[in-house]
């Protein structure tokens, strides 16, 4: 009986672990990275802070991966105290209405103070700045240089401290960081079909 | 408190039943806490995934969306997790195995679960809320696995993914460390508060097994108590069925007869009072008494003895009982007397035809201890009437009635009448008045003489009593004799007839001056003869009278020597060695042995007057006559013919050689101065001889007397 009993709670074990490694292998995989513009795209509509860095986070805003990256942000946003302007753009896909884009992400982020939540209709905004992963987050300084592309959560959905936003937090302070990139966890913002012009969507591996 | 008493802390089976008292209390409580355990898993299961369709239902790319994972790992994983534990509680609760995979199931559960909600830092309250859960167990060692999970989880990931515990990529291990060490924290709480709620849980064993140890004795006597109340109570029990069974037989027996088991007088005479009263209230209704009476079985009693006596009332009993109708009641009266009520009766012959059916019944031989007995029964018939109100009186006229049968032979019955009522109390009046009869002088005697057929001379008399009653006049012997014997007045009228004569003889002997004394005939009765003193009576009468023994000729009936041989045989050889002559009275009527008859020392043998009034006209008859006569020349005895009424009979008598004969022929009975008269007359010689009288004209010596 007892050998019976182990012999089923080591298969139980290793079936939970095997669950575990899978659930595991989604959450730490990250989305397609950006070849994010060294220079604040001319074309944007979004007008970047002429005194301050800006910050643009672009999400899908029925993503469930991007309500951590949210969360994330109004921490940012309370450590960084002023020193950015920060947008979230909420792509919403042409074929949809213009209420898809105003869901519970939306209302986050337009209660996080500094933070203007923008209808990206067609993604084309999010396609200035070469994102492809909700999440994907750009720092600008006033002079429009790229500081910063990646994400800042630890994992897909994973709240809590992580090295994106530990870096931006450093960038906004400190003026420096130990990296400028960080791996973006979260839904892909476009389908394959649904891809802006000229904009080319794909995964890469995460590189620190 | 009360403290525990010092000896029992080292008494053995004390510590060893504090123990089991512990064991089972923990048992309990960890079987309760594995079904809550289970039950929480399953709740906490079903909460998980509602909380991943709550917060993450979907991944979308675009404008495309699918289930999300945690969708798929909160219905899998936590179904994985939850349901190994689930079973294992439901199928072994208790054991330490189940606990241990509970404990590190809730760990699992929760790491589950704060991956499910993003890693918020409020959802690792389910890890310390699940750790405090635990805690039910009151067994801190399930607390090592769940720690070892956390610290594991910890320890792995922070080695290999430092971001996903930490949130940076390189921490000192001093935040594994800090991770661990609040989980240990909780658990020095937890495992402080196990240990108090154990050593509570101790103290409550210790109690339980000191109140079982004091109440051992309790329990003990309370037991003992029990058992004595247990036999007490059977006791008591027993004692009340037999007396219940005893008031039940004496009831039965109140109402029943011992012997037989039939209904006793008591019983009988409530159901005879209940059929008068059904009869007063219904006229259609109508029944009768039959009075039972055995004809012999006095001789039953005094040959085979009284226990045979017994086993012939019970067969009698059987009989009746199987041959009446349910509705009848037969009964005992007593002795051999039964009765029977008969309900619902359509008239007399109905009574009549259950009476001779009973008679048949009773008819065929009973075995008495090998012995093959018959017996008759008189049955005496009492029809329901007007006349009737009480029991006691169609009772006393069915017993009427079977006392008519019996007179009129026995193993008969006979329907009561009103006649037969009277002669009854005719018979009462008489039983009454023959009360103080020979002090009141209403006796007398006469004399009938005895004569020699051949010469014609007196050789003796026959006293014979005569009642003179005051209102009645003369009643004949045969009315009151029969009286007398049964109410036992035979002996004092006995008594005074054998002085009487015995007085008379002497007195005309010694008027006469006979040489040879002439003998007077005393009737003996039966009664008289087995009386014990009958002997020294005789011998007082003799000699008080002067009466020579030889003038004294006793007769005795031949039943009433034959019923008693050993001491009828005893008595006459006494009587005879006095000197007193013996006669066997009635000869040829009752029944005999003639070996007995030889070893009698009697003189005489009578022939009866029913022998002797056929004889002219029976052959038969006549030939046993003399037959008799034979008998009695070859045993040397003298004959005397009685009831001589005519001439041919003293003819045919003399002819047999019959030498003495008395009758109306010669002589009617005559008191005693005429008897006194005709001696006198027929001696007027004494001491020369018999003196012939002229009998060969009967009116001549009726004129003489």
């Amino acid at each position: 009986m007892n050998r019976l009993l182990l012999t089923a709670g080591a298969l139980w074990l290793l079936m939970i672990g095997a669950g575990t490694g899978l659930l595991w292998n989604y959450a730490s995989t990250p989305g397609a990275a950006a070849s994010t513009p060294d220079r604040w795209p001319a074309a944007s509509r979004v007008k970047p802070a002429a005194d301050r860095a800006t910050l643009v986070m672009s999400a899908h805003p029925h993503c469930p991966c991007t309500r951590a990256s949210i969360g994330e942000l109004a921490r940012l946003m309370t450590q960084a105290r002023g020193r950015v302007t920060a947008y979230v753009l909420f792509v919403e896909p042409s074929n949809f209405s213009g209420e898809w884009a105003r869901s519970d992400l939306w209302a986050s982020a337009a209660a996080i103070p500094g933070v203007t939540p923008v209808r990206d209709g067609g993604g084309v905004e999010a396609g200035r700045f070469h994102a492809a992963t909700s999440g994907q987050t750009v720092l600008y300084d006033a002079a429009g240089n790229l500081l910063f592309s990646g994400g800042i959560t630890s994992a897909r959905g994973h709240a809590g401290d992580n090295a994106g936003r530990a870096a931006i937090v450093s960038l906004l302070t400190a003026g420096e960081a130990d990296r400028r990139e960080a791996p973006v966890f979260g839904c892909p913002l476009f389908a394959q079909t649904e891809c802006p012009a000229g904009m080319e969507v794909g995964r890469e591996k995460n590189t620190h | 408190m009360k403290r525990i008493p010092t000896e029992w802390c080292a008494d053995e089976p004390f510590q060893r039943r504090v123990k089991d008292l512990f064991t089972e209390h923990r048992q309990s409580i960890f079987k309760r806490t594995d079904r809550m355990f289970a039950a929480l898993m399953v709740v906490q299961w079903a909460a998980g995934i509602a909380a991943a369709l709550w917060l993450s239902p979907k991944t979308w790319a675009g404008s495309y969306s699918q289930t999300h994972i945690h969708v798929w790992a909160a219905v899998f994983l936590g179904g994985a997790i939850s349901l190994f534990p689930v079973a294992l509680a439901l199928l072994r609760p208790g054991a330490a195995s189940t606990r241990y995979v509970i404990a590190t199931a809730q760990m699992l559960m929760s790491s589950l679960l704060i991956h499910l909600t993003g890693g918020r830092i409020e959802t690792h309250f389910h890890v310390f809320g699940s750790l405090a859960f635990l805690s039910f167990y009151r067994d801190w060692r399930v607390l090592v696995p769940s720690t070892v999970v956390v610290a594991a989880d910890h320890f792995l990931r922070g080695m290999f993914w430092p971001e996903s515990v930490y949130g940076v990529l390189a921490v000192s291990n001093w935040r594994w460390l800090e991770h661990s060490g609040w989980v240990l924290f909780e658990d020095t709480f937890l495992v402080i508060a196990i240990r108090r709620g154990m050593s509570e849980m101790r103290d409550i064993a210790t109690r339980t097994a000191e109140g079982e140890r004091l109440n051992e004795g309790l329990e003990q006597r309370v037991a003992e108590r029990t058992t004595q109340l247990a036999a007490s109570n059977r006791e008591l029990e027993k004692e009340v069925a037999e007396r219940k069974l005893i008031e039940e037989q004496l009831l039965h027996n109140a109402f029943h007869d011992g012997l037989t088991g039939l209904a006793n007088r008591a019983l009988f005479m409530d159901h005879l009072k209940l059929a008068l009263g059904r009869a007063e209230r219904h006229a259609a209704y109508r029944f009768a008494v039959l009075f039972l009476d055995l004809d012999r079985f006095k001789v039953v009693n005094d040959s085979l003895g009284h226990m045979a006596g017994d086993q012939l009332l019970v067969g009698v009993a059987r009989r009746l009982g199987a041959a009446m109708r349910p509705g009848d009641t037969v009964s005992r009266l007593g002795g051999d007397e039964f009765t029977v009520l008969l309900n619902d009766l359509n008239d007399a012959e109905e009574a009549e035809a259950v009476a001779a059916r009973l008679q048949s019944e009773l008819a065929p031989a009973f075995n008495l201890g090998g012995h093959e007995v018959f017996t008759t029964v008189s049955i005496g018939i009492a029809l329901s009437g007007e006349d009737y109100h009480r029991p006691e009186d169609i009772l006393r006229d069915a017993d009427t009635a079977m006392y008519r049968a019996k007179m009129l032979g026995k193993a008969r019955h006979a329907v009561f009448h009103q006649a037969m009522h009277a002669r009854a109390m005719d018979r009462l009046g008489l039983e009454r008045d023959m009360r103080g009869l020979v002090e009141r002088r209403e006796l007398f005697l006469q004399y009938q003489p005895i004569v020699s057929l051949a010469t014609g001379s007196v050789r003796g008399f026959e006293a014979l009593v005569r009642w003179q009653h005051p209102e009645r006049g003369l009643i004949p012997p045969a009315k009151f004799i029969p009286i007398a014997e049964e109410t036992g007045m035979i002996i004092p009228i006995g008594k005074w007839v054998l002085a009487e004569a015995c007085r008379q003889m002497s007195r005309w002997q010694k008027l006469s001056n006979l040489e040879a004394p002439l003998p007077i005939s005393v009737n003996l009765s039966g009664r008289q003869f087995l009386q014990p003193d009958l002997l020294e009576q005789i011998q007082e009468v003799l000699r008080e009278t002067g009466l020579d023994p030889r003038g004294l000729k006793l007769e005795i009936t031949e039943t009433v020597v034959m019923e008693n041989i050993e001491t009828a045989t005893h008595t006459l050889e006494q009587l005879r060695a006095l000197g007193v002559e013996l006669s066997i009275d009635d000869f040829g009527t009752g029944y005999s042995s003639l070996s007995y008859l030889q070893r009698f020392p009697v003189s005489t043998l009578k022939i009866d007057r029913s022998f002797v009034s056929q004889m002219t006209e029976s052959d038969g008859t006549a030939e046993i006559v003399r037959t008799i006569m034979k008998l009695a020349q070859n045993l040397g005895m003298d004959v005397v013919a009685e009831g001589v009424e005519t001439e041919g009979q003293r003819a045919q008598l003399r002819d047999f050689k019959c030498e003495l004969g008395q009758g109306y022929f010669f002589s009617k009975p005559m008191d005693g101065d005429a008897a006194e008269a005709l001696l006198l007359n027929c001696f007027p010689h004494a001491g020369t001889g018999n003196q012939v009288l002229n009998f060969d004209a009967p009116p001549l010596h009726v004129a003489a007397v």
